[in-house]
């Protein structure tokens, strides 16, 4: 008997019939999406190739996030050329709007039930709505383009059960931290997580998000949730179609799982580099200086996370000699974060505020310096991920990180090497 | 192109190799034709170098894991690579290789690649299934299929989809 999941139950809708365990299918793709760094290479396999009936092209949106504002000549070039290859095809280009997986989400361009694919790795973040959303690279975004369909293999699913309320100053990325401890940056390699179980109605919209933009960190295609009400509702306010929404209702009956994460049992965790594995609890940890504070990224710049650790940073100043930057995820977060009065608490605190998009996440702001230290809301801390390959990068959620800042010492193991 | 001289990655770089390791953020931009000297740039000195005489790198588990950057197996192309071995794959680097006509092997006896040292003629036998190395020694390989194997035999995924093969 095969084993009923939220993947398999969106390939058969696709493909309109079973789909047999390890089966390779070809799927529609309902949306592709490609940033200022991969737009230029999908360009430039099309036009190697000589292909211009680009079948997929009324459902490609292209989004400037990586490098916008341009920094360089060289960059606003490729933007230049970026914004031709899209005018050709009639493809719509959004710039100003932040974070790629974030402004598909606010333009309402996800499909709960529906095949979501994009250039950028981190586009499993868009699971969270019920979409089974892939990263690839631009060979494959261009391959998706020209014939409007993708490939690939039935996956193997990795269920996460949630349960439990998360306690006061826990956030969801000390959620996904705790998966990715258990799952190891190669728990879930080709395949997808699943997050289901009691646990998942009281996580709203931007922490699922989060939670699914780790999923490519334990090497899963995506990192998926079911649409419920709060899933419904978010998208129905952002004129999503919800045409196919009931493929990915909740699961009928309690999942068996793989890995079991009682959220109330969670507490403030900090990844340590080089690795979002090497996760251990601020509790285990001692102090080490920290130089730059990031909090930002496509799963720490929601306006949620903002809020955070606006309150931690309340009336307070950033410790001397630290700098803190602040990128939120979208125009929307950082509108929300305006008009609340976050974006004055967090500059009077001494942050610096960036514009939205990925921001130093991979170093094209707050680029790091030799045998510098960071601490950052961000998915990702790979040696020179940021900047110089001495530099320590370390993972954490946005209150731990505001704390950080206001103490200019961040958490790490005791005698660790 | 089924042999050649093979390439061990050093013991730090062996495992979850990821392509921030194989090309850093700051080369992303170079012209494509310049890109294999950067590869694993400060990681592993002379790589390009060495990767110009020995074709074929042996990895370990979870190669090419984290950023969906195609720049890092174009690297690896240019700096001569025609070959890869390793237990396992990022999905992404797998699938970007594969689409780019490098051929990507998976073995799964860590033990027996162990015997396996840089310099060592290998080759491909059995349909893809085994890898012979110097002295006879044999490793299993998993065979790759379609359309995987389609995608390989036209050059990639572009040509593939030109000569509607898929």
């Amino acid at each position: 008997m095969t084993k009923d999941s939220l993947t398999r139950r969106i390939l058969e809708a696709a493909t309109g019939g079973p789909v047999a365990e390890g089966a390779i299918v070809s799927v529609p793709v309902d949306r592709i999406m490609a940033h200022d760094g991969s737009t230029p290479v999908v360009a430039a396999t099309l036009e190697r190739y000589g292909i211009t009936e680009l079948r997929g092209a009324e459902r490609m949106v292209v989004v400037f996030d990586h490098f916008f504002p341009a920094t360089t000549e060289q960059e606003a070039n490729l933007h230049t050329k970026s914004r031709q290859f899209a005018a050709k095809y009639g493809i719509p280009v959004f710039s100003g709007e932040g974070i790629c997986h974030h402004v598909l989400a606010n333009r309402g361009l996800v499909m709960p039930g529906g095949v979501l694919v994009g250039g950028d790795s981190h586009t499993c973040i868009n699971g969270a709505f019920g979409c089974l959303a892939i990263g690839l690279g631009a060979t494959d975004v261009a391959g998706c383009l020209a014939s409007g369909h993708l490939w690939l293999q039935m996956p193997d699913v990795v269920a996460v059960r949630l349960s439990g309320c998360l306690p006061a100053g826990v956030m969801a990325q000390d959620i996904a931290l705790a998966v990715m401890e258990r799952l190891t940056v190669r728990g879930a390699l080709g395949q997808v997580i699943e997050f289901h179980g009691p646990g998942v109605a009281g996580l709203s919209m931007a922490q699922r998000m989060t939670i699914s933009g780790f999923a490519v960190e334990a090497g899963a295609l995506s990192g998926l949730f079911a649409c419920d009400d709060t899933c419904r509702i978010w998208l129905a306010e952002r004129g999503a179609d919800l045409d196919r929404a009931a493929v990915v209702s909740p699961l009928p009956g309690d999942v068996s799982a793989d890995v079991e994460i009682d959220l109330s049992r969670l507490v403030p965790v900090v990844a340590i580099s080089p690795s979002p594995d090497k996760v251990v609890s601020l509790a285990n940890a001692t102090p080490e200086p920290v130089h730059q504070a990031f909090i930002g990224s496509c799963v720490g710049g929601h306006f949620a996370d903002l809020q955070a650790a606006a309150a931690v940073l309340h009336g307070g100043r950033i410790a001397p000699g630290i700098r803190l930057f602040v990128a939120p995820s979208s125009d929307a977060a950082l509108k929300a974060a305006l008009s609340a009065g976050v974006v004055a608490t967090l500059v009077e605190a001494g942050a610096v505020i960036l514009p939205p998009g990925c921001g130093a996440c991979l170093g094209r702001y707050g680029t790091l310096g030799e045998a510098e230290t960071c601490l950052s809301t961000q998915n990702r801390n790979f040696i020179g991920r940021a900047g110089a390959k001495t530099a320590r990068l370390h993972l954490a959620s946005p209150v731990t990180v505001a704390r950080a800042a206001l103490t200019g010492t961040i958490p790490s193991v005791r005698g660790a090497s | 192109m089924d042999s050649g001289r093979l390439l061990r990655l050093p013991p730090s770089v062996f495992d979850n190799v990821n392509t921030d390791l194989i090309l850093a953020a700051k080369f992303l931009r170079v012209d494509e034709s310049d890109l294999g000297r950067y590869a694993f740039d400060g990681v592993i000195e002379g790589f390009a170098e060495r990767a110009a005489t020995h074709p074929v790198l042996l990895a370990g588990e979870n190669f090419g894991c984290g950023s969906s950057r195609e720049q890092a197996p174009k690297a690896l192309i240019r700096a001569g690579v025609r070959m890869i071995l390793a237990q396992s794959y990022g999905y992404i680097f797998f699938r970007n290789a594969i689409n780019l006509g490098l051929l990507v092997l998976r073995y799964s006896d860590r033990e027996r690649a162990a015997a396996l040292e840089t310099g060592g003629e290998v080759v491909v036998k059995n349909g893809g299934a085994t890898l012979v190395g110097p002295g006879g020694h044999e490793l299993a390989l998993a065979p790759l299929g379609p359309p995987v194997t389609t995608i390989l035999a036209a050059g990639g995924l572009m040509a593939a989809l030109k000569a509607g093969l898929l």
